[in-house]
């Protein structure tokens, strides 16, 4: 692994835990976390556009530096693809 | 018998033509796998080529998707003219502001993680691609949050 990606993987972990405990902390303090918002047409569809050109472009980052895609550029779309599907069946839930 | 309704008359099931769309489906894979078989090659190379596919097909995905969205976007708008309305509204908790978050760190650690398992070596590509998925998905809690954190 090279040195950046070490560093990245460092600071994602420990400012991800510091941030959950205190969104954690913020929600059990508060007597009730609601929070109410309005879903229209154009979030969804820049929701949508996010999920296919975001997995496209990481698969299209490889040939920046005239490299073919490899087998794990692909999982790594297919991850990004499935967490982004996941947040839009937990915010935009069909009626 | 259960297919029948009181009156005698024969209910119709639903048929679901799977089966075309499966034959396709079979039928591209083995072109595939019969255009890239090659004895003299090595398998990773064999394994490159199938991930070359992939990125082809994605893209094809993608493009086509993007029509299908442009289409039904025209006919949103219509819909929306039509009733008048502009928008749903929804109550979010913390379970999904959580969830979010917890996406929003889990992802790029899982890309950046990746190599190890398929045993190749990181490269600056998955930096790039780890800032990118963290950029994308902190939009996203933006769009629907308001903030990111």
């Amino acid at each position: 692994m090279s040195i950046l990606s070490t560093i990245l993987l460092v600071v994602l972990i420990i400012s991800g835990i510091i941030i959950l405990i205190k969104n954690r902390k913020i929600a059990t303090e508060a007597e009730e976390f609601v929070f109410s918002t309005d879903i229209s047409w154009s979030k969804s569809l820049k929701h949508n556009l996010i999920m296919f050109f975001g997995s496209a472009a990481v698969l299209l980052l490889p040939l920046l530096s005239a490299q073919k895609p490899k087998i794990d550029d692909v999982f790594q779309a297919f991850i990004l693809f499935l967490g982004i599907y996941y947040l839009k069946t937990l915010y935009l839930q069909e009626k | 018998m259960a297919h029948h309704r009181l009156d005698g008359t024969r209910i119709k099931k639903k048929k679901k033509d799977t089966s075309v769309t499966d034959l396709l489906g079979v039928s591209i894979v083995a072109l595939i796998a019969v255009f890239f078989y090659d004895d003299k090659k090595a398998i990773s190379k064999t394994g490159g080529s199938v991930a070359y596919i992939f990125f082809l097909i994605l893209i094809m995905i993608a493009a086509i998707s993007v029509v299908v969205l442009l289409m039904n976007s025209r006919k949103n708008k219509l819909k929306l003219k039509e009733t008048g309305g502009i928008s749903q509204n929804i109550s979010l908790d913390w379970g999904q502001n959580f969830q979010h978050t917890l996406l929003l760190f889990v992802i790029p650690i899982i890309i950046l993680i990746m190599p190890i398992f398929t045993g190749q070596t990181s490269a600056f590509d998955d930096f790039l691609q780890a800032i990118l998925s963290l950029i994308l998905i902190g939009y996203l809690k933006k769009i629907y949050w308001g903030k990111i954190f």
